[in-house]
């Protein structure tokens, strides 16, 4: 009967030795596993923040340059034929100064990021022109316009009207034409992308390499 | 073997929770640091713009139609002048800085009457001084350097901040031209 109860009592204590010792595994394995997620994860968002959101969206407002002009618009004639000689006969300047601005930006749709998996190189291709648009002749800044004439010359209402019209057109053509603003539009998007990308770099310790195609 | 079971949890234990203070520091420390992201440099670079200015000037009561050349750049010595961080509100604010405008050169395209005979140099800088003056007083002039400076500045610092929660604040007072 002794030796009954000796053994009951023997296979709880077993028993109890077999739980508490599968109960330090599971903490173990528990702790092992908290420990490798604490050390897998990234400290920032790292590259998840990478691929959600460094899209073209995103770097698309990099790309907008506005750009202010102070212009004047123009109706000049010269003398004709004898007016030459006589009173100036046929001259006429009339020339009215006015603010505009336009905005330069690069075509969205256009821009296109790829990044080589296992490799710190993201590539960038960007459009080649740049596109002028919301062009804006701030109408209260138009001065009132200086007239020169010869003898016997007018200089007409809807010259100068004409004059005035013109200045929204002739801004765009300056803004089209001018390519120093176009470059520095362009370069000033490059930097701010290429910045961009190598700043995220850091964030997660890789050194990115930017190539514009 | 108990001891030693005991020791391997505690030292678990440790481990995790010395990598969780260092993810909770660095996390802190990235949040003050981002601003190491943007160089003086960039800044410097990035807001400095070249421009024309057509405008007329009386010279000597006979016009100038003439073309200007102006450089614009924001005034910053070092990157603490740009910003503040208000970690109350969660906030990256912006300081108003001043925006240097120089006017390079003039060419003169036209004149009233159509021959002066004065000095060109004359003429010349009689342009570049009613360029520098006109811009002073042209409000939209400086309100569209300023929002080509703001939006550098937002695009260089925002991704970021937005990442950890921070806002960007414009402090009171507007970029001034100089």
């Amino acid at each position: 009967m002794e030796n009954k109860e000796f053994l009951i009592k023997l296979k709880q204590k077993y028993l109890k030795a077999k739980k508490s010792k599968y109960s330090f595994y599971y903490i173990l394995g528990i702790l092992i596993f908290i420990l490798i997620l604490v050390y897998l994860i990234p400290s920032s968002r790292g590259i998840i923040y990478f691929h959600s959101n460094f899209n073209t969206k995103k770097v698309c407002k990099f790309t907008t340059v506005k750009a202010f002009y102070h212009n004047v618009g123009k109706t000049e004639e010269d003398a004709k034929g004898l007016g030459k000689i006589f009173f100036n006969y046929g001259y006429k300047k009339f020339w009215i100064e006015y603010d505009g601005t336009v905005d330069l930006n690069l075509n969205c749709d256009d821009i296109k990021i790829t990044k080589v998996p296992f490799s710190n190189t993201v590539y960038v291709t960007l459009p080649k022109k740049i596109t002028v648009d919301n062009p804006k002749v701030l109408g209260n800044t138009m001065s009132k316009g200086i007239t020169d004439k010869g003898l016997f010359t007018k200089i007409t209402e809807e010259e100068k009207k004409k004059a005035k019209s013109q200045a929204k057109q002739e801004m765009i053509k300056k803004a089209k034409e001018d390519t120093e603003l176009h470059n520095y539009a362009m370069q000033r998007s490059k930097s701010l992308i290429e910045k961009y990308i190598i700043s995220i770099g850091k964030l997660n310790h890789k050194e990115y390499k930017v190539v514009f195609k | 073997m108990k001891k030693i079971k005991y020791c391997i949890v505690i030292l678990l234990l440790i481990l995790i929770i010395f990598r969780i203070s260092i993810k909770l520091d660095n996390r802190k420390t990235r949040v003050y640091g981002f601003a190491n992201l943007i160089s003086i440099e960039d800044v410097q670079e990035l807001t400095i713009t070249e421009t024309k200015w057509v405008g007329i000037t009386n010279f000597n009561n006979k016009y100038l139609n003439y073309e200007a050349d102006i450089k614009t750049s924001l005034l910053v010595n070092n990157i603490e002048e740009l910003y503040s961080i208000d970690e109350k509100n969660k906030q990256i604010i912006i300081k108003p800085k001043q925006i240097n405008i120089e006017v390079l050169d003039a060419d003169i395209i036209s004149t009233i009457p159509n021959t002066i005979n004065e000095e060109l140099r004359d003429q010349t800088i009689a342009c570049m001084e009613d360029a520098r003056e006109e811009i002073k007083k042209s409000k939209e002039f400086i309100k569209t350097s300023e929002e080509n400076e703001k939006q550098i500045l937002k695009n260089l610092v925002e991704p970021f901040a937005n990442d950890w929660g921070f806002s960007i604040k414009w402090e009171e007072g507007e970029l001034n031209g100089k």
